[in-house]
């Protein structure tokens, strides 16, 4: 188990020079000239060769990028020059606040969106799974910032309830944290939440109607038993696959809702970083997305094989 | 008045009949038409062609004749059905044009995404071993970024323009699409088919695209309309934050964003586009549904 | 001979960047300050003079007609007896960055730096005239090439990590303004006319110039040019950037990026010291947010208000609303491609209806329509060349658009950042030149890229034409000089390659006479040969939208986006 757990994580290493690399010469694609975007277009032109030499952009491709991939083993991000500070204090201090966003966002999703794809998994074809499996592929098929807009113009703008943006601070009591994450919190979790319980629906009723659970029916095993222990157990393993698809689509709608919500997260940042050229910063922000994503599928796979021993070997 | 037949005659036309039925009952095509939810993702998606095909005969005005005395209008002022933007434009007429940009972006960047990544799939899940690692590890790099950011990234390296966004949100769709290819490729090609093929010393090529290819693609087919849907939200996300389609150009993401400006004043601006966005996301979801259960029952998620 | 770097210092897109949304509604207050001469793309921030005293929050509503064009609104003045106490909480869009003097490129540092820092000089509270103010008076030669000035003795530097309540002396002077001229980027002491400072005693400098520069004092009261203490600098090295250490009223306390700016009251200040405790600078980039966050009395200030929100403080009596000296406008290419012919450019400024498209572009009366290339601010300003802009006459357009051999148009093309107001002038444009068979290409993009492209494009046919706000203090050097000179052919100010010897002598004339009435004679001439040139749009003057609590007394906000807490004039306080 450890080695393959090792396995994993080895394997991440490639995948995460691939990111380093394609962002590298994306970045070096990007019309406009970092140089300029920090001096200003009045600046002469001795100021902006003296600043291109400083962030080395007066070197070839290649030792740029080199230079780059040192710095990175050596724990070097760079230095963002559209902030003026290092690029890993900078991620480092904005990663809390969109883990916080997602995480939130993800575990509400998971709880909210199984529970009601069991409860329709059982009470298949009534009333209720009607409802919500609507509900669920409105959930699926909402782009997220429009209802962020809506839910903004209902409960902030109309009725009041909520602040229009910007995250709470614990200074002003947990109240105020809640009521800064609910909105933004709900957005991003909506698609998830749908597609879970849509998962979890049919993975449950597929599960339900196998001979095993019959069997143990018939053994007159109590029903919640059945479904509880059971039927949850065997309807688990499409949960974590889908689980670790989610995180991504979760990450990316985590970008534009916090760019809405004006959450101080990653998403906010690398919009300014890309609208600046600041090379250091978006290939900072893109690694680190690309590791916390890299990093959760790994965790989902660990978790897929602890759940299902028959793809160890796999 | 009716013939008489022998009870021999008559029970086999019954016969011939019922097969008949059944072979039509199991038409893939007739099946999608007995699904409820494909019926209507059907019906959805095409009323959104139609209005798309016929927006110059629909629209009761040009999508991009300004008016600056009579901005943010409401619904039915003056025979705008549903109101005006900041400029006066007549919002129908722009959802309508607008309809012709998402479309025309989602169908298009889903072909490019799954052209080039069905490609990748299929040579890494049939030939195996290192070009297997080098393709795959490559999309896996390219599936790390969060996807929005790599289609922003493009498209700012592209310049604006539809084909740029096709291309952008198409290239953003590569690694999901290979990944599906190969998952099917590596299941299909260790099946007795294929190794008859093999032995009968049929090329590998000819293998892979004349025999593979073909058993891949309903499950292709089905993932590609599941991304029809996701890709018009993605062209409306890129539109949203002012990247891809060149101005005035009418997307529906674009209107939004404009709507966003005004959202107390004029909230149909927003309302009215983000709403065409949604009924066709589903449209295109419940069409992705419906095929699904009706080629591949088993493949449930 | 005289090498200009004029550098002006546009962090449009920088500012536009801090949102997602900043291409789009909220963001782009992407105003830039500056020393003299800023290019800014002002997303956001609008204008229409409105002034009036508004007393207790009494809201001064901007008519279209009529505004006057005050440098300075007086907010809550009143005959009350001022409480002491309270921190003054003002919401900007954008986190300030480096608030080093000889760095600081954006309104957003200044606003921070101006509380820290003092200069030599300040505007009077007319905004019309500089006074001295860390000087005491001065003497300028007869041949202008040296100031004599003399400093205040009873100025104190904020206590420091390695200056403890040091005396500010000449040597201060003499450092602080050679290293403006020797690190800045942004050209703020006239660097090629001013030589070296001469340190004759503690309390008297003289300063050098290599030949007579007119705006060169005022130009002192630029807080790039504001007196630092070396040891602090020189200790610091580049963390002296978040470390400031001035002679102000406030001292600098905390800085979280994107969240706040927290100064406090300088218990040491040598002048009047402030009523309030602190100031605290809030980043809120979304305007709605912002008036919410007055309206609750989170915020006593919101600076840099858009879009639907100046709807909503107006409705809510919290508006405020300041022309800005910036001029926004399309320039053409004047050097190839079409737009190379004058008569093009006359049947393109012909065909468009500038008084609709103004309002049509500011919704909320956010700008003022504008007809020349200077800010109405400039006691240079004449408005009877307002006429030479050519009234709006599309038969007549096109009419000379096939006199110029274009009888079926052509097709050119518009760069412009992605901003609301910007992509929202860009379509009008469109549809206007349209009407005449003109096909225009939208190219709207990051600050970025458009500062990228645009500079020195007039050598060639690719940008035909480009959109953007320039801003300066009320000099007309701070416009004609960037928009007309062929020294700045290279600068994006004069990225229509605008080059002409005639100018080029009225120009210097203009800037090397020190008599105000001689030098309006010049500039007067200058405006009329550029007028009948069609180089450009000129097309509006936005203004600055503030919402203000009623609770805060005694405030000035001023044209150039500064709101002023402790000056000589003023001292603001805030009611319980």
């Amino acid at each position: 188990m450890v080695k393959m757990i090792l396995k994993r994580f080895l394997q991440t290493i490639p995948t995460l020079l691939i990111v380093v690399t394609i962002t590298f010469c994306l970045t070096r694609m990007l019309p406009g000239d970092p140089a300029v975007a920090i001096l200003g277009v009045e600046a002469s032109a001795e100021d902006i060769a003296a600043m291109r030499a400083e962030m080395n952009l007066d070197k070839s491709l290649p030792e740029q990028y080199m230079l780059y991939l040192q710095g990175l083993v050596q724990g070097d991000f760079g230095y963002s020059y559209s902030y003026r500070e290092d690029v890993l204090p900078l991620v480092l201090a904005r990663i809390p606040n969109t883990l916080s966003l997602t995480l939130v966002a993800l575990v509400f999703a998971t709880i909210v969106g199984t529970t009601v794809g069991i409860v329709a998994a059982i009470k298949q074809n009534t009333l209720f799974d009607y409802f919500f499996m609507v509900l669920a592929l409105i959930g699926v098929s909402m782009p997220i910032f429009w209802m962020a807009l809506m839910l903004v113009l209902q409960f902030s703008v109309r009725m009041g309830l909520l602040p229009v943006m910007g995250m709470g601070d614990i200074k002003n009591g947990i109240g105020d944290v809640i009521s800064h994450l609910l909105l933004p919190g709900f957005c991003l979790a909506t698609t998830p939440m749908a597609t879970f319980a849509r998962t979890t629906r049919s993975s449950m009723i597929e599960t339900l109607s196998s001979d095993y659970i019959r069997c143990l029916r018939a053994r007159g095993v109590r029903e919640w038993k059945v479904i509880g222990m059971h039927g949850l157990k065997n309807a688990l393993p499409p949960l974590v696959t889908v689980l670790g698809l989610q995180l991504a689509h979760t990450f990316t709608g985590a970008i534009i809702t916090e760019g809405i919500f004006s959450w101080p997260g990653m998403g906010t940042m690398i919009n300014t970083a890309i609208n600046n050229r600041d090379y250091s910063l978006i290939q900072g922000t893109v690694l680190f997305s690309a590791i916390m994503f890299v990093f959760c599928n790994m965790l989902v796979d660990v978790a897929y094989m602890l759940l299902n021993p028959k793809v160890k070997g796999a | 008045m009716p013939e008489r037949k022998t009870q021999d005659v008559l029970g086999r036309e019954a016969n011939m009949a019922m097969l008949r039925q059944e072979r039509k009952a199991n038409n893939a095509w007739n099946k999608l038409k007995r699904n409820r939810t494909a019926v209507i993702g059907f019906f959805i998606v095409c009323v959104m062609v139609l209005l798309a095909v016929f927006a110059p005969v629909l629209a009761p005005y040009d999508p991009n004749a300004i008016n600056p005395i009579i901005p943010y209008k409401g619904i039915g002022f003056e025979g705008h059905l549903l109101g005006t933007d900041d400029l006066g434009r007549d919002i129908l007429s722009r959802i309508l044009y607008g309809a012709r940009v998402s479309l025309v972006v989602a169908v298009g960047a889903t072909i490019v995404g799954a052209t080039l990544g069905v490609l990748i799939g299929l040579l890494a899940g049939y030939f195996g071993g290192w070009l297997d690692v080098v393709f795959m590890r490559f999309m896996d790099g390219m599936f790390s970024f969060p996807f929005i950011l790599l289609a922003m990234i493009l498209i700012t390296v592209l310049g604006n323009g539809i084909w740029n966004v096709i291309l952008a949100i198409g290239i953003a769709n590569v690694p999901s699409f290979a990944r599906v290819t190969r998952g099917q490729v590596i299941i299909v090609k260790e099946e007795e088919y294929c190794n008859a093929c093999r032995v009968v010393g049929v090329s590998d090529l000819r293998l892979l695209f004349a025999h593979i290819l073909p058993n891949c693609v309903s499950q292709i087919i089905v993932y590609a309309t599941l991304r029809v849907a996701s890709a018009i939200i993605s062209e409306a996300s890129l539109s949203f934050l002012g990247l891809g389609i060149a101005l005035p150009t009418a997307s529906w993401g674009s209107i939004l964003r404009i709507g966003r400006d005004c959202l107390t004043t004029a909230p149909h601006v927003a309302g009215t586009a983000g709403l065409f966005i949604l009924i066709t996301v589903i449209g295109f979801n419940l069409l992705g549904d419906g095929i699904r259960d009706v080629l591949d029952p088993k493949m449930k998620q | 001979m005289r090498k200009r770097k004029i550098t002006a210092l546009l962090l449009a897109g920088l500012m536009a960047g801090m949102t997602l949304t900043g291409c789009g509604s909220s963001g782009g207050a992407d105003s830039t300050t500056g020393a003299g001469t800023t290019a800014a793309d002002a997303a956001g921030d609008t204008s229409a003079a409105a002034e009036t005293d508004g007393v207790g929050g009494m809201s001064p509503d901007a008519s279209v007609e009529g505004q006057s064009l005050e440098g300075t609104v007086k907010i809550g003045v009143t005959d009350a007896e001022p409480v002491e106490g309270g921190t003054l909480v003002i919401s900007m869009p954008s986190s300030p960055l480096t608030l080093d003097p000889v760095d600081y490129t954006t309104v957003y540092e200044s606003h921070v730096m101006s509380n820290v820092m003092e200069t030599l000089f300040t505007w009077n509270e007319d905004y019309t005239d500089v006074e001295p103010w860390l000087a005491t008076d001065y003497t300028v030669s007869d041949d202008g090439l040296s100031y004599t000035v003399n400093l205040r003795d009873d100025v104190y530097f904020q206590d420091g990590q390695y200056v403890q309540g040091r005396k500010m002396t000449a040597e201060d002077v003499k450092y602080s303004l050679e290293r403006s001229k020797e690190e800045s980027a942004t050209d703020r002491v006239c660097r090629d006319f001013f030589d070296y400072v001469e340190v004759v005693s503690d309390t008297q400098v003289i300063i050098h110039m290599t030949a007579p520069a007119g705006p060169f004092i005022s130009e002192l009261a630029e807080i790039g040019t504001a007196i630092v203490p070396k040891e602090e600098v020189e200790g610091w090295g580049d963390d002296f950037a978040s470390h400031i250490v001035g002679t102000g009223p406030f001292t600098l306390e905390e800085i979280v990026t994107d969240e706040h700016v927290v100064l406090a009251k300088n218990e040491n200040y040598w002048g009047t010291k402030p009523h309030v405790d602190g100031i605290e600078f809030r980043i809120v980039s979304d305007s709605n947010q912002a008036i919410n966050a007055v309206e609750t009395g989170e915020v006593d200030i919101a600076m840099y208000l858009q879009g639907e929100a100046i709807q909503r403080a107006k409705d809510a009596g919290l508006l405020y609303q300041t022309a800005s000296s910036a001029i926004t406008y399309i320039r053409f290419n004047l050097q190839n491609g079409p737009t190379a012919d004058p008569k093009v450019r006359q049947a393109l400024t012909m065909a468009v209806d500038i008084d609709a498209m103004v309002p049509g572009i500011y919704q909320y009366g956010e700008a003022t329509r504008a007809y020349q290339p200077l800010t109405a601010y400039s006691w240079a300003y004449n408005a009877s060349y307002n006429d030479l802009v050519p009234s709006y006459d599309p038969e007549g357009a096109k009419a000379l658009l096939a006199e110029a051999g274009y009888p079926d148009g052509f097709t050119m093309s518009l760069y412009i950042g992605s901003t609301t107001y910007r992509e929202r002038m860009a379509q009008m444009l469109q549809y206007y030149w349209g009407e005449i068979g003109v096909t225009l290409d939208i190219h709207s993009s990051a600050m970025a890229e458009w500062s990228a492209t645009v500079p020195d494009s007039w050598q060639d046919d690719v940008v035909n034409s480009y959109g953007v706000s320039w801003n300066s203090d009320p000099d007309p050097y701070g416009f004609v000089d960037k928009f007309f000179n062929t020294q700045t052919i290279h600068a994006s100010s004069n990225a229509g390659g605008y080059t002409d010897e005639e100018m080029d002598k009225l120009l210097v004339e203009g800037f090397s006479l020190t008599d105000q009435e001689e030098r309006k004679a010049i500039y007067d001439q200058i405006m009329e040969k550029v007028m009948n040139e069609y180089t450009g749009i000129y097309y509006a003057y936005e203004c600055r939208n503030w919402a203000v609590s009623p609770k805060v007394h005694d405030a000035r906000l001023r044209a150039d986006n500064q709101v002023l807490v402790a000056t000589s004039f003023n001292n603001v306080w805030l009611e319980p």
